[in-house]
C-alpha cells in the first residue's frame, strides 16, 4: 500500500468511529462523560452493548474469537477518536487483559467458559495484582494458593483493585511457591467472585468516588482448573497482558477532550482579557505537547509488530500521556481559580451536571484533576516506566 | 512494516551513503585539526558533497536534479545536524533550488541551477522580516538584514523583498554578491557555521516571477528541525557512552538512578523530536492540508525540545561538556543555531497554534 492509501484508509476508519459515537453512542452516557462525571456500572454497560452491532466490543481480538483482527493502528484510532465523541474508558479489564490471556494461554474449557461472557459483556473482571507490600514491587507479592486436594485454598490481600464491587470474576497473581526466583513461584488463576470467603472494603479516593478497592481472600477454594497455563508461568502472562497495552496507554483521545473543553472555557472569559492572553499561550503549548504525543504515537503504531515484544514505546506513551493529562488538568484548576474550590461530591455522583459555584461542569473539571492525580502512579508509576526504559532501552 | 514508510530505495541509498561519507571523512577529531578557513567550509568537502547527489534534492529532474525529496533533504539535514557539516547545503543545496524551482523564469533556471547542483555557485536565502522587510523599489533593493545563514561565503543571494511599502505583497530577486549597492559584514555563528549582515543600498537585483508559495519557508523549517534531531542523536549516543563508563566513588555514574532517569528524560524528548519530525516530513510530502500545522509543530517542538536535551547532556558530561574540543559542546550550540535560524521556537508555536488542525 502506499503511503497516501495508507492515509486514507486510516481517514476512512476514524470516520466510522466517529460516525458510531455520533449515532450508537448512547447520549446519556456521552453527557455524563463530557461533564466528568462519576459513571456507574450501567453507564459502562450500555456502551459495551451499543459497539456489539459492529463488532466493536473487542476489536483487536483475532476474528477467530470474535474480534476484528484490527492493527494497532485501527485499534489506537478507535481508542482516541471514541474517547473525543465522549465514549468512556474500554475498561480493559477483561477485554484487553483477561481476554488475550486467555485465548493466549487458557485450555480449550476455558476459553469456551470465558470468552463469550466478555464479548457480550455479561461478565465484569477485576484485576487482582498490587497488594498492600506489592506494589511497584509486584513480585514481592503474598497473597498465597495452596494445593488442596482437587482445590487451591487461597489466603492474602489486594489492594487498588478497580471496581470490584461490580465484578463478577476476578484474575489474580498468587504465591504457589517459595523456590528460586520470586517471579518463578508466582500463578495465574481466575476466581469466581461469589466464591465464600471473600470479602471488599471500598477505598474513597480524594474525589470522592469508588474507584477502588481491598479484597481479602480468607480460605477462598476454588477448583484446580482455575489456573491459567501453567503453576510457576503467572509473571510470564502477567507480562504478556501488559504488552497488550501498548498503544492506547497515552490515552489521547481523553486529553484532546479535556483541552478542547479548556479551550472553550478560556474562550468563552472575555472579560478576564490578561488572563487569557497568558492561557492562549498555555494551551498552545499544551496542544504542542499533545502534538508530538500523537505524533509519537501514529508513529509507532504504523510501525509496530504485534508480534513483537514491546520495546521502550509503552513506556514513552504511559509517562507523557499521564503528564499531559495532569498538565492540562492543572491548568483548567488553575483557569477556573476560588470556583475550583466548589466542590460536593454529590454533584459528581449524579445523573446530570450541576455546580455551586460557576458552570454546571466545573465540579466535573475538578474531579478529573483531583482523579487525574492517579494517572502516573497506576498501570506502573512514571518512576518505574523510567526504570525499564533505562534498563531495556539505554543499556543502564 | 519498516520505519518511516515515506522512506523509498533512493532515501535509502542516499542515508546509506550519507552515514558513510560523514563517519568516514567528516569525522569531528579530523575537522578539529583543519585550519579555522576550512572547517567553516572545506571546498573538497563540498565537491563530494555535489557528486554525491545532495545538492539535486530539491531540483527538477528536468534541469538535472532528483526532483524535490523533502524525505530526503530530512535525512541528509539529519545526518549533516549528526556530523555538524557547515558546508551550505540547507541554503544552496536544499531551499534556494525550492525557491528558484517555484518561481523562476525556464531561462534564469537554465542560467542557475545547472552551477548550483554542482556546487560552483553557493547561494545563501534572505527570507522576509515582518519587523524589518527588504524594500523593492524600480528594480533596486533597500534595506538590511541580520544574521543571513551561509552569507559569508555566498556567491549569490535570494532575497524575499515587499513590492509595497506595508511590508507585503513578496517577490524574490536574485542578487550576485559582488552587486554595486550591497554592503555584506560576515562573521562566524556561535556554531561554527557563519553569517553575514547584508545591507541593500539600491542594490541591483534580477527579479524572478511573482507569486509567494509557502514552501520554501516550510522547507527550511523541517530541514533545520531535522539538523537539529541528527545532532540530538549524536548527543545522546555521546551521553550514554560517558556515563556508562565515567567512574566516581567507584562506579559508573549511570548506575545510579538519578542519572538514569535524566538519560532516560533525554531520551523520550529524541523519540518524541524524531515522531514530529517524521510527521512534519510525511505532511510536506504528501498531505499538504496539514503540511503548516506540522512543519511548525516540529519547528516549535524540536527548537525548544532539544535547547533542553543538549543542556542536560552537558551538565550529565560534567567538566568535559563545556570544552570547544569535546564534540558535546558544539552539538549544543547547533541546535541553538537550528533554533534561531528560521524564525525560534516561540514564534513556530503562534503559527503552530494558528494553522487549521486536520485529523
Amino acid at each position: 500500500m502506499t503511503l497516501t492509501d495508507l492515509l486514507k484508509s486510516e481517514a476512512a476508519f476514524r470516520a466510522e468511529v466517529r460516525d458510531y459515537c455520533e449515532r450508537e453512542l448512547p447520549a446519556r452516557v456521552r453527557a455524563k462523560v463530557r461533564a466528568g462525571l462519576y459513571l456507574e456500572k450501567q453507564d459502562y454497560l450500555d456502551f459495551l452493548h451499543s459497539l456489539i452491532p459492529r463488532g466493536w466490543v473487542a476489536g483487536h481480538w483475532p476474528r477467530a474469537w470474535g474480534g476484528c483482527d484490527w492493527t494497532p493502528m485501527q485499534r489506537f484510532i478507535f481508542e482516541e477518536e471514541s474517547a473525543v465523541g465522549g465514549a468512556p474508558w474500554l475498561i480493559p479489564f477483561g477485554i484487553s487483559y483477561v481476554g488475550p490471556v486467555i485465548f493466549t494461554f487458557g485450555t480449550a474449557a476455558q476459553k469456551e467458559r470465558f470468552l463469550p461472557p466478555i464479548l457480550a459483556s455479561t461478565e465484569w473482571w477485576a484485576q487482582g495484582y498490587s497488594e498492600p507490600g506489592a506494589g511497584s514491587d509486584l513480585a514481592a507479592l503474598k497473597t498465597r494458593a495452596v494445593r488442596d486436594g482437587d482445590h487451591y485454598v487461597i489466603n492474602g490481600q489486594k489492594i487498588w483493585t478497580s471496581y470490584v464491587q461490580w465484578a463478577d470474576w476476578i484474575f489474580l497473581l498468587v504465591r504457589t511457591s517459595d523456590e528460586g526466583k520470586r517471579q518463578q513461584g508466582i500463578s495465574f488463576l481466575l476466581v469466581d467472585m461469589k466464591s465464600p470467603g471473600i470479602t471488599i472494603r471500598p477505598i474513597k479516593t480524594m474525589d470522592g468516588c469508588h474507584h477502588v478497592n481491598e479484597v481479602f481472600f480468607d480460605n477462598v477454594r476454588v477448583p484446580l482448573s482455575s489456573l491459567v497455563g501453567e503453576e510457576g508461568g503467572g509473571w510470564k502472562y502477567a507480562k504478556f497482558l501488559l504488552s497488550n497495552e501498548r498503544v492506547i496507554a497515552a490515552e489521547t483521545g481523553k486529553s484532546m477532550r479535556h483541552l478542547e473543553h479548556l479551550t472553550r472555557l478560556v474562550e468563552a472569559g472575555s472579560h478576564r482579557a490578561e488572563d487569557q492572553a497568558v492561557f492562549r499561550r498555555r494551551i498552545a503549548q499544551l496542544e504542542l505537547k499533545l502534538h508530538a504525543l500523537r505524533a509519537f504515537c501514529l508513529q509507532a503504531a504504523r510501525q509496530m509488530d504485534p508480534a513483537t515484544p514491546p520495546g521502550a514505546e509503552a513506556s514513552i506513551m504511559k509517562i507523557r500521556g499521564s503528564e499531559l493529562q495532569q498538565a492540562i488538568a492543572e491548568a483548567t484548576m488553575e483557569w477556573l481559580g476560588p470556583q475550583a474550590l466548589a466542590y460536593d461530591p454529590a454533584q459528581v455522583n449524579a445523573e446530570r451536571a450541576q455546580s455551586h459555584a460557576g458552570l454546571a461542569e466545573t465540579p466535573g473539571f475538578i474531579r478529573e484533576y483531583l482523579h487525574g492525580r492517579a494517572a502516573t502512579i497506576y498501570g506502573g508509576s512514571n518512576e518505574i516506566q523510567r526504570n525499564i526504559i533505562a534498563k531495556a532501552e539505554l543499556g543502564l | 512494516m519498516k520505519r518511516d514508510q515515506y522512506f523509498d530505495d533512493t532515501d535509502a541509498a542516499l542515508a546509506d551513503a550519507a552515514h558513510r561519507y560523514t563517519r568516514e571523512r567528516h569525522a569531528f577529531d579530523k575537522r578539529q585539526k583543519l585550519p579555522a578557513g576550512e572547517r567553516r567550509f572545506s571546498a573538497s568537502a563540498w565537491k563530494e558533497m555535489a557528486s554525491m547527489g545532495w545538492l539535486g534534492v530539491a531540483t527538477g529532474e528536468d534541469e538535472g536534479g532528483l526532483g524535490l525529496r523533502v524525505s530526503s533533504i530530512a535525512l541528509l539535514a539529519q545526518a549533516a545536524g549528526q556530523a555538524l557539516v557547515n558546508e551550505p547545503l540547507l541554503s544552496t543545496g536544499f531551499i534556494a533550488p525550492d525557491i528558484v524551482m517555484r518561481h523562476a523564469s525556464a531561462e534564469q533556471r537554465s542560467r542557475w541551477l545547472a552551477r548550483m547542483n554542482e556546487g560552483a555557485l553557493r547561494v545563501a536565502c534572505v527570507f522576509a522580516h515582518a519587523a524589518s522587510p527588504v524594500q523593492a523599489r524600480a528594480g533596486q533593493l533597500h534595506g538590511r538584514q541580520e544574521v543571513v545563514l551561509d552569507g559569508d561565503i555566498a556567491d549569490a543571494l535570494l532575497v524575499q523583498a515587499s513590492e509595497d511599502s506595508q511590508g507585503g505583497k513578496h517577490r524574490w530577486y536574485w542578487v550576485d554578491a559582488a552587486a554595486p549597492g550591497l554592503k555584506r559584514s560576515a562573521y562566524p555563528l556561535l556554531d561554527g557555521r557563519g553569517a553575514a549582515t547584508l545591507e541593500f543600498e539600491g542594490c541591483t537585483a534580477e527579479a524572478l516571477d511573482a507569486g509567494d508559495s509557502a514552501h520554501p519557508a516550510l522547507l527550511a523549517a523541517l530541514a533545520l528541525s531535522a539538523d537539529a534531531v541528527g545532532a540530538m542523536e549524536a548527543a545522546m549516543a555521546l551521553t550514554l557512552d560517558y556515563i556508562k563508563t565515567r567512574q566516581q566513588f567507584g562506579a559508573a555514574i549511570g548506575t545510579h538512578q538519578v542519572i538514569q532517569h535524566r538519560a532516560v528524560d533525554m531520551f523520550i524528548r529524541l523519540n518524541e523530536c524524531r515522531a514530529v519530525l517524521a510527521q512534519a516530513t510525511q505532511s510536506l510530502q504528501a498531505q499538504p492540508d496539514a503540511a503548516a500545522r506540522d512543519v511548525h509543530g516540529a519547528k516549535a517542538f524540536i527548537g525548544e525540545q532539544s535547547t533542553l536535551m543538549l543542556q542536560e547532556a552537558v551538565q550529565l558530561h560534567g567538566g568535559i561538556g563545556i570544552t570547544d574540543e569535546y564534540a558535546l559542546s558544539h552539538y549544543l550550540r547547533r541546535v541553538i543555531a537550528d533554533d534561531q535560524l528560521s524564525g525560534g521556537h516561540e514564534q513556530h508555536l503562534r503559527q503552530f497554534a494558528a494553522a487549521p488542525s486536520i485529523r
